[in-house]
């Protein structure tokens, strides 16, 4: 038993941050992408409205594992993303396509919660704060944003969870992360459920944290709304 | 692209996406329907069961729920692997082994996984019926069973209806994690295809149309079932 710990604990570990890493920073491009989305859905123009459908409907509705393939496998053999050092970049390193992939996907997901928190907020509402002069950016973000977040934010924060999640996909395209080495040892030694139970608590252990630190806001939120 | 495509669908590579595509819907149904059994049985302990059994309940949706889907795949799959080629040696079972062994996982992975979700679903569905309606029904004289089939199904049913088509559609899409463990289904089809024709882009952009096609047309399924198993509710609400 103390063997094992010796063995598997710090090899999780190292997994265990590159999933953060690649967790975090896809759930900063994501929250970007949903609320970019988000207030385009609300658009009175068609194109723009229906554009930011189409994106939310496709990447809601075909698996995470075929989008991240398509990206890292699909792409990366087109020519002329081959000719472009940016693109080229971005395509050729596992780590870098699985945080795009997994961005693009919980942005869908995002910019359906944050819709419903941008519908919310009353068009009286909208209408008193441009009689009385502020500028739309002005009234997006005195009136608009911080209804609408207060209403939008316990689904976002159910989002988090799933991103997290979606990291473990990441080991598919050779990416070491958690699951990566959990999968390494599994098939390894016969260690799979004590493996199992170390990998879990360690993602339990960021998906806590997070929701922890979504409630902490959560109620800032409202104490700032009864001020 | 488009003579590629030809050549790609005319090597047969066409059928086989079809044929996973259907393998991907059968899982998804058995699994759903393990998960459904799960859900209803785990909604029922949590409102009437002891405290043992209410945290068992707890900790199994906690734990399946906050921890990777693939991770739970593997768990299965490694952890049944050694016993199942054991058994299938013992039997001279062999040649089922590399092909019903990832059924079964699969099935019991997509089960796990939604049933954890059906939970919450079936939680609130019971909920939502008035229990006004359970006491009138036995009133009239209708026993424990008739009441269960007559009255709490047909509403459980129906209010459960938009939260288990959320639960098959992500079922729909935990199934392509299965292929990471040998299924042959929609996913592992396209990923058998890509390295044979290498054209990946073709192959995973036609399983991503299969993907959001199946999807669409269950979508129609469930509103087309919401809108016929609610004609009286409806009208009972109004």
């Amino acid at each position: 038993m103390i063997e094992l710990f010796e063995k598997a604990v710090p090899v999780l570990f190292e997994g265990f941050w590159i999933t953060l890493r690649i967790g975090l920073l896809a759930i900063l491009f994501a929250s970007l992408l949903g609320l970019g989305a988000a207030l385009m859905r609300t658009s009175t123009r068609r194109l723009v409205a229906g554009l930011a459908f189409a994106y939310s409907t496709v990447f809601r509705g075909t698996p995470l594992l075929i989008q991240l393939f398509l990206l890292y496998y699909g792409i990366g053999t087109l020519d002329f993303v081959h000719d472009q050092p940016a693109l080229w970049w971005l395509f050729s390193d596992g780590a870098r396509c699985a945080i795009l992939a997994i961005a693009l996907n919980s942005g869908a997901y995002m910019s359906e919660a944050i819709r419903g928190g941008l519908q919310s907020v009353p068009n009286g509402q909208i209408d008193a704060a441009l009689s009385c002069g502020m500028s739309r950016l002005q009234v997006f973000r005195r009136i608009r944003f911080p209804l609408a977040i207060r209403q939008a934010f316990p689904a976002y924060s159910n989002e988090l969870v799933l991103a997290i999640k979606g990291t473990s996909l990441a080991s598919t395209i050779a990416v070491m992360e958690l699951t990566g080495f959990a999968r390494r040892l599994m098939s390894q030694s016969y260690l799979i459920v004590e493996t199992f139970i170390i990998a879990g608590l360690l993602y339990l252990a960021i998906n806590v944290t997070l929701l922890g630190c979504a409630w902490l806001v959560e109620r800032g939120l409202r104490i700032q709304a009864r001020d | 692209m488009i003579s590629s495509l030809h050549d790609i669908l005319s090597a047969g590579w066409g059928t086989l996406l079809l044929r996973g595509a259907g393998m991907t819907v059968f899982i998804s149904l058995c699994g759903i329907c393990l998960g459904m059994a799960i859900g209803i049985a785990g909604a029922a302990l949590k409102a009437g069961g002891g405290w043992l059994a209410r945290g068992a309940i707890g900790l199994y949706t906690l734990i399946v729920r906050s921890v990777p889907e693939l991770l739970i795949i593997y768990l299965l799959f490694f952890g049944t692997v050694q016993p199942a080629a054991d058994l299938a040696d013992w039997l001279n079972w062999d040649d089922l082994m590399s092909t019903v062994f990832p059924v079964l996982v699969g099935i019991l992975a997509i089960g796990l996984i939604s049933g954890s979700y059906s939970v919450e679903v079936f939680r609130g569905a019971f909920k939502a019926i008035d229990p006004g309606q359970i006491e009138a029904a036995r009133a009239i004289g209708m026993d424990r069973r008739q009441c269960l089939w007559r009255i709490t199904l047909p509403q459980l049913l129906w209010y459960a209806l938009p939260g288990a088509n959320n639960v098959w559609q992500n079922a729909l899409k935990d199934t392509a994690l299965i292929s990471l463990v040998g299924l042959v289904e929609l996913m592992r089809a396209a990923v058998l295809g890509a390295a044979a024709t290498r054209a990946p882009l073709t192959l995973y952009l036609l399983a991503g149309i299969l993907y959001f096609l199946i999807g669409v047309c269950s979508q129609g399924m469930f509103v087309w079932a919401e809108r016929h198993f609610g004609r009286g509710m409806q009208g009972a609400a109004r």
